[in-house]
């Protein structure tokens, strides 16, 4: 058996970079890391947010989580959350939980949280397939979260650490109110952002223009293109009471982006440097929307109130107990239901009850912000107005004439440029300046 | 995923000598030196002295409770131990593991042999590669690290422990420990070579996880992982027979006799065994043991269209397992049922009389070895330890209640 044995000698002859050997550094570094993660903890201020992305997998991938953290100078550590893989019967319930925590030295300095902790240690624990929440995870590799974080930034403002196992992502600062006041703010911030119904964003600055989908699901997928991209890339995404953050600093045409906040006039998100823009797809979302929103009436032109009320009239011939509420763009209710015009009828006296009757025209995205309308020499109709025209038979003719009106190009500027629930229609090439609403 | 549970040892040593001339001056040390051996301005100040003084002090034994990454094995996706549940452990490892070697081994047994060091891990240790799953490793006779301690059930006035509680307990930590605990005796004092003789034949380091229970009692082990190594076997048969269950090792019995019968005066040495290890109830009709059928096993591949007799017997209890461990498809044709342990080993158990016999034979071979070789080289009788930590179990609520204070993070 061969013995090895490694022996070196070393003699040191270098410039002082510093003034103390390394082990007091680190030693002096967690000192300072452990005061500031204290003081900021006092009873007088709101503790830490720490901003927390899991490695995941290329199977599964996670949002961001926003952990909240007290810190006691005898070790103690409250964490706080509401995220979506807490446990006994805590799953989205804002709860809080009390561990251990200890600053360590290692190759650098270690925030180690080193009991369990039911706030943070799920997303370490290997998990057991049957206590996977909705078997998300596969047996025995867990969620790639860390509970040791090595220090990788330190400033005045902020504290960042990558998890010494799987280089799971933190990010601590400074909580600026309750921990609850700052859940709700962010859901409030999440909720008009990032809706179920407008899933897509683009990603602007002067130079390119990107896509991404999924920010509601705390993700950030992009590609060149919303459908069938071809390649995608994701970025886990942490949601601020002021817009949201990526896991890590990306870029668009040179232009660095990782934090997101709602700028001043509530039309876009802007980057750190307000060079790139982030903007939900709401004019797409305005082709395919399925609601209607209604004409102002007190835009109408002699003509259109004319015409409006032969319409009333009209409608009477089908039913006598039957009235025009209003008229606006967007899908029908009934069968064959049509997008285009739709004309809103109280169907009983009292009117409480509605019905809904459809011409199709086409709205047309011209470019972020123009739209065309357009329209059929003999638009199609839905199934209300088939059997309208039966006993009314000029309604549809009427229709179609009041349709006319609203066929040309336009400016639109939405009232919410996220999810807007109406807009101002301003004509560039026929048709009338006009503003509609749900 | 069907997992295999096992032990790790690491007993590897590396060594690496480097001189180093520095002309700098020494500066401050970086060590506190203000601060004693308990830190007394901590949140865990009361349970870390309550540690120093039933641990440190007398036994020079240090519980790391706090999750230690760099000395945890960084094979396994590992978290750290709940605090309240590992005061809990402690507690019990005080007055079920050093308190019973203390009474039967003097008071310095634990001193000198007991571990240097136990480190906590809160969650199970999953190999998903290999469907394995660690119970507990232990590095050169020094540390023993348990593995999922959150999975204990946590004790209050309101909730205490049942049977059951304390099987789980047993499994998940208890055996671990005197199994390492083992290796430990075994590595100052040798075992006898002929232990591994009795079924040296069979031993399987690589593949003994795809046995079942049926083949690994059949060939004469009380476990799987026993099957591995024969310094596995024997500390496994040591830990069995402090540790195991009435129902383990009675379902083991059954299952050592079934396939391949005994030798002549097994029968009575059974007998005799079930009296040591102390079986509760043993005539109680209710037991698994005097309440099970035979099973006589078939088996077809997928490329076959009949089934063939494997030629093996196999009881209720562990059909499922046989079928789960099995790559063909299995039938099974129930052969005998028995309302009486009694009469299964003393009327169907065959006298073996082509001396072929294995199962039962080596096991009570083994532990006969393992047993002398525990008196005579510790001084310590197997199954007085045994009935002592049965005994500490049966009165383990009043034991916490009366002595156990939990701690909160002050």
């Amino acid at each position: 058996m061969m013995a090895t044995a490694l022996t070196t000698s070393c003699s040191f002859e270098q410039d002082e970079y510093f003034d103390e050997s390394a082990s007091l550094r680190v030693t002096h570094q967690n000192e300072n890391i452990k005061n500031r993660l204290v003081e900021q903890s006092a009873a007088d201020k709101n503790g830490w947010v720490i901003q927390y992305f899991v490695s995941g997998t290329d199977d599964y991938n996670f949002e961001g989580f926003n952990l909240f953290g007290r810190f006691y100078k005898n070790g103690a550590v409250t964490l706080a959350s509401d995220h979506r893989f807490l446990r006994n019967g805590n799953a989205n319930k804002y709860t809080e939980s009390n561990s251990y925590y200890d600053m360590l030295s290692e190759e650098g300095s270690v925030l180690s949280f080193n009991t369990w902790n039911d706030i943070l240690t799920v997303f370490v624990d290997p998990v057991d397939p049957s206590k996977a929440p909705g078997s998300l995870v596969n047996d025995g590799e867990g969620m790639y979260g860390d509970q040791n974080l090595v220090l990788k930034k330190l400033t005045d403002d902020e504290m960042q650490f990558y998890g010494e196992r799987h280089g799971a992502i933190s990010r601590l600062i400074p909580c600026d109110r309750p921990w609850q006041q700052y859940i709700a703010d962010t859901k409030t911030m999440k909720n008009h952002i990032a809706t179920t119904s407008l899933t897509s964003h683009y990603v602007i600055n002067d130079v390119d223009t990107m896509y991404f989908v999924d920010l509601n699901k705390g993700l950030f997928v992009y590609g060149e293109r919303i459908t069938d991209p071809l390649q995608k890339k994701t970025l886990k995404c942490v949601f601020t009471p002021n817009g949201f953050r990526l896991e890590r600093p990306d870029s668009l045409a040179d232009a660095a982006f990782q934090e997101f906040k709602m700028s001043s006039d509530s039309t876009c998100l802007l980057n750190e440097d307000g060079k790139v823009k982030v903007v939900a797809c709401w004019d797409k979302y305005m082709v395919s929307r399925t609601d209607v929103w209604d004409f102002d009436d007190t835009e109408y032109t002699d003509e259109q109130k004319s015409l409006l009320s032969q319409i009333d009239t009209e409608i009477k011939k089908f039913n006598s107990g039957w009235s025009l509420k209003s008229v606006g763009l967007g899908k029908s209710t009934g069968g064959g239901a049509v997008s285009g015009l739709v004309m809103t009828f109280y169907t009983n006296a009292q009117k409480t009850k509605t019905n809904t009757v459809g011409l199709e025209m086409a709205l047309a995205r011209l470019k972020y912000g123009q739209f065309d309308m357009s329209m059929a020499e003999e638009p199609a109709c839905d199934k209300n107005m088939d059997a309208i025209v039966k006993k009314a038979a000029d309604m549809y003719t009427l229709a179609v004439k009041m349709a006319k009106y609203y066929v040309g190009t336009y400016d639109v500027v939405p009232n919410d440029y996220f999810l807007p629930t109406g807009a101002k229609f301003t004509s560039l090439s026929g048709g009338l300046t006009f503003n509609c609403a749900k | 995923m069907k997992k295999i549970l096992y032990f790790f040892l690491a007993t590897s040593m590396g060594l690496t000598m480097s001189s180093c001339s520095n002309d700098d001056d020494f500066t401050s040390t970086i060590f506190d030196t203000t601060v004693g051996a308990v830190d007394t301005t901590s949140a865990t100040a009361p349970f870390d002295q309550w540690l120093y003084d039933n641990f440190v002090v007398p036994y020079n034994t240090e519980i790391q409770y706090k999750f230690n990454l760099p000395a945890s094995n960084m094979d396994y996706q590992l978290t750290p131990a709940d605090y309240k549940k590992s005061q809990l452990l402690s507690h019990f490892i005080k007055y079920l593991f050093y308190d019973v070697y203390n009474k039967y081994g003097g008071e310095d047994f634990m001193k000198k042999y007991g571990p240097r060091m136990f480190h906590y891990i809160g969650s199970a240790a999953y190999a998903p590669s290999t469907g394995t799953e660690t119970l507990g490793y232990a590095s050169a006779g020094v540390k023993i690290t348990l593995i999922n301690v959150n999975n204990m059930k946590y004790w209050t006035p309101e909730t205490p422990y049942t049977d059951v509680d304390m099987d789980q307990l047993n499994k998940d930590q208890f055996h671990v420990m005197h199994h390492e605990f083992s290796h430990i005796l075994h590595q100052t004092k040798s075992y006898p070579v002929a232990f591994g003789q009795v079924t040296s034949g069979t031993y399987q380091p690589r593949d003994w996880q795809k046995r079942d229970s049926i083949e690994t009692h059949m060939l004469g082990y009380l476990t799987h992982y026993g099957s591995s190594a024969t310094y596995e076997d024997f500390v496994e048969t040591l830990s069995c027979t402090i540790t195991d269950t009435d129902y383990r090792w009675m379902t083991t019995i059954i299952e050592a006799c079934l396939n391949g019968g005994v030798k002549a005066g097994d029968k009575e040495a059974v007998y005799e065994l079930i009296d040591s290890l102390g079986i509760r109830d043993f005539d109680n009709p209710n037991k698994v043991w005097n309440n099970f059928s035979i099973y006589k096993e078939s088996s077809k591949a997928d490329n076959e269209k009949e089934y063939t007799e494997t030629g093996r017997y196999v009881p209720d209890f562990h059909l499922s397992e046989a079928r789960e461990k099995s790559e063909a498809t299995l039938k099974f044709e129930k052969v005998a049922t028995f309302t009486s342990f009694r009469d299964y080993l003393d009327t169907w158990v065959n006298i073996d009389v082509e001396d072929k016999a294995a199962g039962i034979n080596a096991i009570l071979k083994k532990l006969q070895i393992a047993q002398k070789w525990y008196k005579e080289k510790w001084g310590l009788d197997l199954f007085k330890i045994r009935n002592e930590v049965r005994l500490r179990q049966d009165k383990v609520n009043d034991f916490v209640k009366d002595n156990v204070t939990i701690y909160d993070l002050k």
